[in-house]
């Protein structure tokens, strides 16, 4: 006991800190799953009973929308993957023309903000849709419903797979292959018993993160799934548009079990299963693919998919401009007039909690990670858990954690900007301790020590030695938050009030009343605010980057 | 000023999930005169490290006390320690330049602009650093890397200076060079230093007192020449050189010497302190034996090997293999592999260990 004081006198600020973590932990995500567990027993007169999970799953329409997710999930999965592997090993090992482009293009949907790609299927293949209608004739082009989301889901998810995909595949050394090669293996047949074999459990890793997406996807089902009503949907309407608390928490419960399932299975089964070590030696470049059928094939494949990335995300803007879509396709400013004048509160009330959480988000994230990788302390593996778990709990089961806890006292948040920036900001959060354990895992802790043994205090440390060198991390760390936060749509739409709306919110109400001019708008709005925002950032940390290196003293002699 | 350092019953052990402890530093006591270079020497996981960390403050000590002069340090936190450190990695911090690096403890210090800027142009100086004071710690070779490392510690002009195994990244060349410099540097400067390491020729070449480990304890305490001379435990014996092992038993005692008998015969060795009828280990060097055409003591060559310097042998003897190296072989005078050979041992090179030992 007097020891622990004595650690404690000698470092106040460390254990004072951990509390305050833990704190955050338990009140903003144990707290409200707490919650929801408890709900989802809870009936309608008070008793303890299991009839929500009855509802859930006596074959009715909440039965139908856990299998419904299920099958979409499934096959936007499975497309994205496949999509997402012709891409990565066309990156990887065929020579062709416009990389960055295609690199550019495969990156831009995990920033853009939940509605784009919903909104211009429906500029395209929509009832007045440019293909449907003007191009093929047809008169009742329907896209709402499960091929909708399919397509929707795909071109918007298959981003994350090929982030994956690359760099495994850029991981797998090219001497594994020539030595196939060099047994007399030909290019094919070496593509079949090496490559794919090395590259099974990353494609499984890209399934299982594309499969979780799918399943806590709000946004497209909100807009483009007509009848093909989905679980984290449903969980909404429960809540907020029938106000069944318990069938709604129940649901919650279905939905948070199979992700955290699937998240552990993709941590702890796939994960282990990797072959691909990484090793300090270094190996040959790969020899690419030159020419031939395959190289023209892949690159026709990637071309016609950029095509239609880049079509879907410029019909918004021209969208945005256009009076009635398909009916009178005359040029107007109405729709920007309309933002400005009634939308302008949303807009500044996202950008502001947004920027309020960005650097909360940030911080924490770095604080987090500083105490997993470089302190000890009890119950750390507990937290530890928590908060990589919290990357599994979509943000609907957040959000309906948050009216069930916060709207009574003694944490009364209802209707605050304070209850919408926690949202924002555990939405946030594991992204930026992952990014903050890699870049600590990866400085020698001697480092730290020599701090220490030349004098200087643990804060000192972090200050003058931790935070400069996972700089980039931070800034990722922050960047992300930001792009999250003002994109933000499946745990806030439970906590918008009159005082606070959002854009995405406004996005949300106005493609329900048929107003995709005004949606349009709002999209092309936000993506403007987002691509200021990123560059004044990127700005500012080259800024930084430039001053802070403390080399003037050595200068003179 | 350079400072006394004592270790005084000192215990590093860990609680075990069965509920014993298991120890990584078991009963440490040393004496360390101030100005004398000191080495902590044996195999990985001996204890060594975890020592020398607990002398800088980032391991807790788990039983006994650490003085530097007269002041007890176990509750003084590693930052306000009177000791620096030079790390195995070096651990230069790579966002700061050569200056910033070495100057980072005394800005901690908050010693002026000009004193900042005078000491370590002094200390640039002694390492011959100062033409690379601009560059960043990834421009830098790893030699100059180490001296930057040491001109870290250097600068804080401590109590105590501790290497943690140093050189064991530099190649072979350097890691002599840096050895002789570290030594020059000690003894010109007079500061204490504990000197981690595994590789006992470095032990030996840069030491005033060595300290051989293993298992969490002290095995033998002595100057280079007494622990490769006069080892007192096996351990020690055949950590430092290359040692052969052959067991006897006292058969006489006589004013300054003693007679061991082995199964092959006897041998007059140069040692006092046994009483007849004692079980003895006899530690014969490898360069103690001399080598002749076979007559008495007679074995046969299994391996011969030319090395430059030395031709090394293994020759059958007695049913146990014996290492000898001549120094200075003449290719026409060395025996091959096959060859019967006799044995004559320097009974002034003979060392003597009781069998429990």
């Amino acid at each position: 006991m007097s020891a622990m004081f004595k650690r404690f006198k000698r470092e106040p600020l460390l254990p004072i800190l951990i509390v305050l973590v833990s704190l955050c932990l338990i009140v903003f995500i144990v707290f409200p799953l707490y919650q929801i567990f408890k709900a989802s027993f809870i009936m309608s007169d008070g008793q303890i009973g299991l009839d929500g999970y009855k509802r859930v799953l006596s074959g009715g329409g909440l039965s139908r929308s856990l299998t419904n997710s299920l099958v979409l999930a499934a096959i936007s999965a499975t497309l994205s993957t496949i999509i997402a592997y012709m891409f990565a090993y066309t990156f990887a090992y065929v020579n062709i023309p416009f990389k960055k482009l295609f690199n550019a293009i495969a990156i831009l949907p995990v920033i853009s903000p939940p509605f784009v790609i919903a909104l211009s299927a429906m500029l395209l293949l929509g009832k007045q849709g440019i293909i449907t209608k003007h191009l093929l004739g047809l008169d009742n082009a329907n896209i709402y419903g499960l091929h909708g989301l399919v397509l929707v889901q795909t071109l918007s998810f298959f981003p994350i797979a090929f982030l994956t995909l690359s760099g495994l595949l850029r991981s797998i050394s090219p001497s594994l292959e020539e030595a196939s090669q060099n047994m007399g293996a030909g290019k094919w047949k070496t593509f079949r018993s090496v490559t794919l074999p090395l590259s099974v459990p990353g494609i499984a890793n890209a399934f299982l993160l594309v499969f979780v997406q799918s399943l806590a996807d709000f946004g497209n089902p909100m807009t483009i799934g007509g009848n093909y009503s989905t679980v984290a949907r449903e969980i909404y309407l429960q809540a907020v548009g029938s106000y069944n608390m318990q069938a709604g928490a129940a649901l919650a419960m279905l939905l948070l079990t199979i992700t955290i399932i699937v998240y552990i299975l993709q941590n702890f089964w796939v994960g282990k299963k990797s072959y691909v070590t990484v090793t300090g030696k270094p190996t040959g470049q790969r020899r690419m693919i030159e020419k031939g059928s395959v190289k023209n094939a892949l690159f026709i494949a990637c071309m016609a998919i950029t095509v239609v990335v880049i079509a879907f995300y410029a019909l918004v803007p021209i969208g945005s401009f256009i009076k009635l879509w398909g009916i009178n396709n005359s040029f107007t400013l109405d729709h920007y007039k309309y933002v400005f004048n009634l939308g302008q509160k949303a807009v500044f009330d996202t950008l502001k909690l947004a920027l309020i959480a960005t650097p909360i988000a940030g911080l924490l994230g770095m604080i987090f990670a500083y105490l997993i990788v470089r302190t000890h302390f009890r119950g750390k593996k507990t937290l530890e858990a928590i908060s990589m778990l919290s990357i599994a709990v979509p943000g609907t089961v957040i959000g309906i954690g948050y009216i069930l806890s916060f709207n009574k006292a003694p944490l009364a948040l209802t209707g605050t900007g304070i209850i919408i920036v926690a949202a924002f900001v555990v939405r946030a959060l594991p992204v930026g301790i992952r990014s903050g354990v890699t870049a600590l895992q990866q400085i020698d802790p001697s480092i730290e020590e020599a701090a220490t043994n030349l004098g200087a205090s643990r804060v000192k440390v972090f200050g003058s030695i931790v935070l400069p060198l996972i700089k980039s991390a931070f800034f990722n760390g922050l960047v992300n938050s930001f792009v999250k936060s003002m994109t933000a749509m499946s745990a806030v739409i439970f906590l918008i009030s009159a005082k606070y709306n959002l854009i995405t919110a406004s996005i949300m109400a106005q493609v329900e009343n048929g107003r995709i001019g005004v949606a349009s708008a709002y999209c092309t709005i936000l993506i403007i605010i987002m691509a200021i925002a990123l560059v004044l950032l990127n700005t500012l940390v080259k800024w930084l980057s430039g001053t802070n290196r403390r080399t003037y003293y050595g200068k003179d002699s | 000023m350079a400072k006394t350092v004592s270790l005084k019953g000192v215990y590093k052990y860990y609680d075990s999930d069965k509920g014993t402890k298991s120890y990584a530093v078991n009963d440490v006591n040393l004496e360390i005169e101030a100005g004398k270079f000191v080495t902590l020497l044996g195999p990985s996981g001996c204890g060594k490290t975890t020592t020398l960390r607990m002398v800088a403050g980032f391991e807790e000590i788990s039983e006994g006390d650490i003085y530097f002069g007269a002041e007890k340090v176990n509750d003084i936190p590693p930052n306000h320690r009177d000791c620096t450190m030079v790390f195995q990695s070096y651990a230069l911090f790579p966002h700061m330049n050569v200056f910033e690096n070495i100057a980072y403890g005394l800005r901690i210090k908050k010693l002026g602009k000009d004193r900042i800027v005078s000491k370590v142009n002094e200390v640039l100086d002694i390492m011959n650093l100062r033409e690379y004071k601009e560059r960043m710690p990834s421009q830098l070779s790893g030699g100059q890397q180490q001296r930057v490392a040491l001109a870290r510690a250097l600068v804080m002009e401590p109590g105590v200076l501790l290497f943690d195994e140093p050189l064991s990244n530099l190649d072979a060349k350097l890691r002599l060079t840096m050895r002789d410099e570290i030594r020059r540097i000690q003894q010109q400067i007079g500061i204490t230093a504990i000197y981690v390491t595994h590789d006992q020729s470095e032990a030996m070449s840069m030491s005033d007192l060595v300290i051989v480990m293993n298992k969490g304890k002290i095995e033998q305490v002595g100057s280079p020449i007494d622990i490769y001379q006069r080892p007192q435990t096996r351990f020690v014996a055949d950590f430092i050189g290359t040692a052969n092992f052959v067991e006897g038993t006292v058969s006489a005692v006589e004013e300054n010497h003693i007679i061991v008998k082995t199964n092959s015969g006897e041998l007059k060795i140069n040692r006092t302190g046994f009483k007849a009828g004692d079980r003895v280990t006899v530690v014969i060097r490898p360069e103690a034996v001399r080598l002749t055409k076979g007559e008495s003591h007679v074995g046969i060559v299994t391996k011969s090997v030319f090395m430059g310097q030395i031709q090394e042998y293994e020759v059958e003897y007695d049913g146990q293999i014996i290492q000898i190296s001549e120094h200075n072989p003449i290719l026409e005078n060395t025996f091959a592999v096959g060859t019967f050979v006799s044995l004559q041992f320097a009974e002034q090179s003979l060392h003597v260990i009781p069998t429990t030992a």
